[in-house]
């Protein structure tokens, strides 16, 4: 799996403390990935120090097989589409007016323009002035800007904030869609729900600090759901000297993994336990965020 | 990248104050005139240079001040220098396209002076004497001569987000235009001074303003050649500005 975006030790410090933190951050080419945190936990200066708009304190960024240097970055840049904090646009001029700015700067064909009005769903309304455009239009138009060029990279900072749920789930299947036609998608966000059905790699980031990076299937792995066994007795249950509290169908246990819930059952079933049913509680991307972190969740 | 520029000069508040300012200058050389018109008997030549005058010292440098602060003003909006500085491959080439779409409403500004000035001159005053036409020369050269000004203040507003600061700024400095055209001793420094320099060009040829020279290529060329020298190291000092603050 080639590595699209790479940094090593990668640190920004502000005056006061330090926005991002030795970061080791990976983004596997032709998937989604997604980049979670709380506010404030460093996403936006990260994004724009992979982008070239800040420079970082320390640390190494690698870019589409390039270091990032001025040079690199001038010729990195037509191939890197981006929306960092909020969607831009000159609000005294249209859509249309927008697109054409992005169009010159960047030498873009205009077949390329109409088509990534069209992608975000944008043509009937190009011809309005931004200062009239509706947040989600707003939104939607900085896609566009983002996308016209083509990219091979795309980096979008909460690219979904104020767009309804019929078009978070446009641009969720739109992201998807580029994913699998070998463009590398950047994504931000601190809705969990979001990212979870988009991404196919998470990198978590809190308080600047990378605590998880890699697939879905193994963040569910760095914790191990609650087991609930089902039991008419829990008392003669809880007698067997298990570590377990009392819920009301039966009794649940915390951090055991199949081999010892092998045991569980056997020890139970041995001493005449009535058991009904044994399964795990499920588990939100939210909880195993709690449970890597300690702390109340994202949010 | 140039067309991007003008595009962005659609709609913009530019034109306003180019409109504004020059007939702004036309009306009060006109009424002043129409005032003093057994001091002011030279025609055409007292007219001109009543209507240079004030425009010359003031007016037209603040305009040049407020065009450039409206000019950036649209990038320092939300997150719009995010996009110009991923957009952007060579800093020299927006820095350069920023000046010269600042300079379009500057020679807007011009042109309405000229042409509210011998329009005012012919049809209010009614004026005896072939129509000055060389003033519109004077018109022209002026432009040129504003680069560095323009240049300027490209560079502050492109730096200061707020809009009356680059203004202000460009105020202070036309305060010390009007000392070394008016005083003796700063005069050579007139040569040099943003300001200054606008107003020896706006004054070519004027009766109105002491030493301002003649419209002549000998008193307008090193005027233009000092302009552009001056306008090429701003520009690159707001190239280095733009790696060194905005690419931080
Ligand atoms: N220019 C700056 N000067 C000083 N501190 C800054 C600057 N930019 C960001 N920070 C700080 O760096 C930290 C990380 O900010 P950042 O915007 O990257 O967070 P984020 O993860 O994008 O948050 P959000 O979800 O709210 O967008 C914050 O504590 C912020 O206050
Ligand atoms: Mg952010």
């Amino acid at each position: 799996m080639t590595s699209v975006i790479t940094t090593r030790g990668l640190t920004k410090q502000f005056k006061t403390h330090t926005a991002v933190d030795s970061l080791n951050l990976d983004v596997p080419q032709g998937h989604v990935y997604g980049f979670l945190g709380p506010n404030g936990s460093g996403k936006s200066t990260t994004m724009k120090m992979i982008l070239g708009l800040t420079q970082p304190t320390s640390g190494d960024i690698k870019v589409l097989g390039e270091p990032l240097t001025r040079a690199s970055r001038t010729k990195l840049l037509p191939s890197i589409g981006s929306m960092i904090e909020a969607p831009p646009g000159y609000g005294h001029l249209t859509g249309r007016e927008n697109m054409r700015i992005v169009q010159d700067m960047l030498d873009l064909s205009t077949p390329q323009i109409d088509h990534a009005l069209a992608t975000v769903r944008l043509t009937e309304q190009q011809h309005k002035l931004v200062r009239n455009y509706s947040l989600g239009m707003k939104q939607r138009l900085g896609i566009a800007m983002a996308l016209a060029r083509d990219p091979a990279l795309l980096i979008l900072d909460e690219p979904t904030n104020g767009l309804d749920p019929a078009g978070i789930e446009e641009i969720r299947m739109l992201l998807v869609d580029l994913a699998g036609r070998g463009i590398t998608v950047m994504v931000s966000s601190h809705l969990l729900d979001e990212i979870d059905k988009m991404a196919s790699v998470l990198g978590i980031l809190s308080s600047g600090k990378m605590i998880f990076q890699g697939s879905r299937d193994q963040l569910f792995e760095q914790s191990v759901p609650d087991l609930i066994i089902e039991t008419s007795d829990p008392h003669a249950a809880l007698a067997q000297g298990l570590t377990a509290t009392r819920v009301p169908e039966g009794i649940r246990m915390s951090g055991i993994d199949k081999d010892q819930t092998a045991k569980v059952i056997y020890q139970l079933a041995v001493a005449g336990v009535p058991i009904y049913e044994v399964r795990r509680v499920a588990q939100s991307l939210e909880d195993v965020f709690m449970d890597l972190t300690g702390r109340g969740g994202l949010l | 990248m140039l067309r991007a520029e003008i595009l962005k000069l659609k709609r913009s508040a530019t034109w306003i104050i180019a409109l504004i300012l020059p007939l702004l200058a036309v009306t009060t050389g006109t009424i002043n005139l129409a005032n003093n018109l057994d001091t002011l008997d030279a025609g055409w030549a007292s007219f001109t240079s009543q209507v240079t005058l004030f425009y010359g010292l003031l007016f037209f440098s603040i305009g040049i001040g407020l065009i450039a602060s409206t000019a950036w003003r649209m990038e320092h909006r939300g997150t719009n220098w995010n996009l110009l500085l991923t957009t952007t491959r060579k800093p020299v080439k927006l820095v350069i396209a920023k000046a010269l779409v600042i300079m379009i409403p500057v020679a807007f500004m011009q042109l309405v002076l000229v042409a509210g000035t011998l329009i005012s001159g012919t049809l209010v005053l009614g004026l005896d004497g072939a129509i000055p036409w060389q003033f519109a020369l004077v018109g022209a050269i002026s432009v040129l001569a504003a680069l560095p000004l323009i240049a300027i203040q490209s560079l502050l507003s492109m730096l200061l987000k707020s809009f009356a600061a680059p203004v202000a700024i460009c105020l202070l400095g036309c305060v010390v235009g009007v000392a070394t055209v008016t005083s003796e001793a700063l005069r050579p420094l007139s040569f040099i001074w943003p300001q200054a320099i606008n107003t020896r060009a706006l004054n070519l040829g004027s009766t109105a303003l002491a030493g301002s020279g003649g419209l002549t290529a000998q008193d307008a060329l090193p005027l233009i050649g000092t302009a552009l020298g001056f306008a090429l190291v701003i520009v690159v000092l707001t190239v280095t500005t733009i790696r060194t603050v905005k690419l931080r």
